[in-house]
């Protein structure tokens, strides 16, 4: 029976997919996902909403682990600051004011409520700022200032450039830095911050989009 | 009139003791709607992103509901004996 009609699938799509394909093999490593994993080859058990039946995740990526010392040292700081006001007006014998007992408690246990909540929110927004490469395209989830949630995909065949940078004495010590994916279609500028090894994860990329990067 | 200095002090004690109670709970209240927040926005990512149990994922999930809790306790625990 003669073909009516049939789809003319265009020569450099069918490039593409294979090289993608290529690479999926050569790092489906299967690696679990842990609590403190920044950056993974293969990762195992992941996927997301709009993920497609035949699309492998190829890394998975996180701020780096560094990245997150500010705020730590801050909370450890916080920690020790009613004991350091105590210390202070004990030793100097100045009293601003004698609060009742219960009010103090409840002062107290709020101020410590809320040096847990600017830990827990600045963990979870650096455990939720994911970036995806997969066979198909990069995928960026950014958690920021806990009312922005930005979910922003980049079809690889849309991708026209990758490059990536390191600043600064930080960065270079720990290999960490931002990768941009330059996206034909818009112009616009997918960025993947402060990831871990950022000359693998633009290689890879680049490897994906065929060199043309 | 004179009124007695006794019942006066006791007046503007309870008058500020009032305040910072209304103060805490106001601020308690506010605190709260931001931890149910935090909660709120962890789910819809739990939506966007499925990890798997062994990255902790789950964890994050209960600590949010336990500290969504524990401000709202800390609310009523004012109330009560503030």
């Amino acid at each position: 029976m003669p073909d009516i009609f049939t789809e003319d699938t265009p020569q450099v799509a069918e490039t593409e997919t294979k090289t993608a394909k290529t690479v999926a093999k050569a790092v489906a490593a299967i690696n679990p996902v842990h609590l403190f994993t920044t950056f993974i080859k293969g990762p195992r058990g992941i996927s997301f909403a709009e993920e497609e039946d035949d699309e492998d995740i190829l890394l998975f990526l996180r701020r780096d682990f560094i990245t997150n010392v500010p705020w730590i040292a801050s909370t450890i700081g916080l920690i020790f600051v009613p004991f350091l006001i105590r210390f202070i007006f004990v030793s100097s014998g100045f009293s601003l004011f004698t609060l009742p007992h219960n009010i103090s408690l409840v002062l107290l246990t709020f101020y410590y409520l809320i040096v847990v909540g600017f830990a827990f929110a600045n963990f979870v927004s650096w455990f939720y700022n994911i970036g995806l490469v997969t066979t198909k395209r990069g995928v960026d989830i950014d958690f920021t200032e806990l009312s922005t949630i930005n979910v922003g995909t980049a079809a690889l065949s849309d991708i026209i450039d990758v490059e990536y940078t390191q600043q600064g004495f930080f960065q270079s010590f720990f290999d960490y830095g931002d990768v941009r994916l330059r996206v034909e279609a818009t112009g616009e500028v997918f960025i993947f911050e402060k990831v871990p090894r950022p000359t693998e994860v633009a290689g890879t990329v680049s490897k994906l989009i065929g060199g043309r990067g | 009139m004179n009124l007695d200095p006794a019942i006066l002090t006791q007046f503007f004690k309870s008058g500020t003791l009032a305040t910072v109670k209304i103060s805490l709970l106001i601020l308690i209240l506010l605190y709260a709607i931001f931890a149910f927040m935090l909660g709120t926005k962890i789910r819809s990512l739990n939506r966007t992103i499925f990890l798997p149990a062994e990255s902790g994922e789950v964890v994050i999930r209960w600590f949010a509901m336990i500290y969504f809790l524990a401000v709202l306790s800390l609310f009523i625990a004012t109330l009560v004996i503030v």
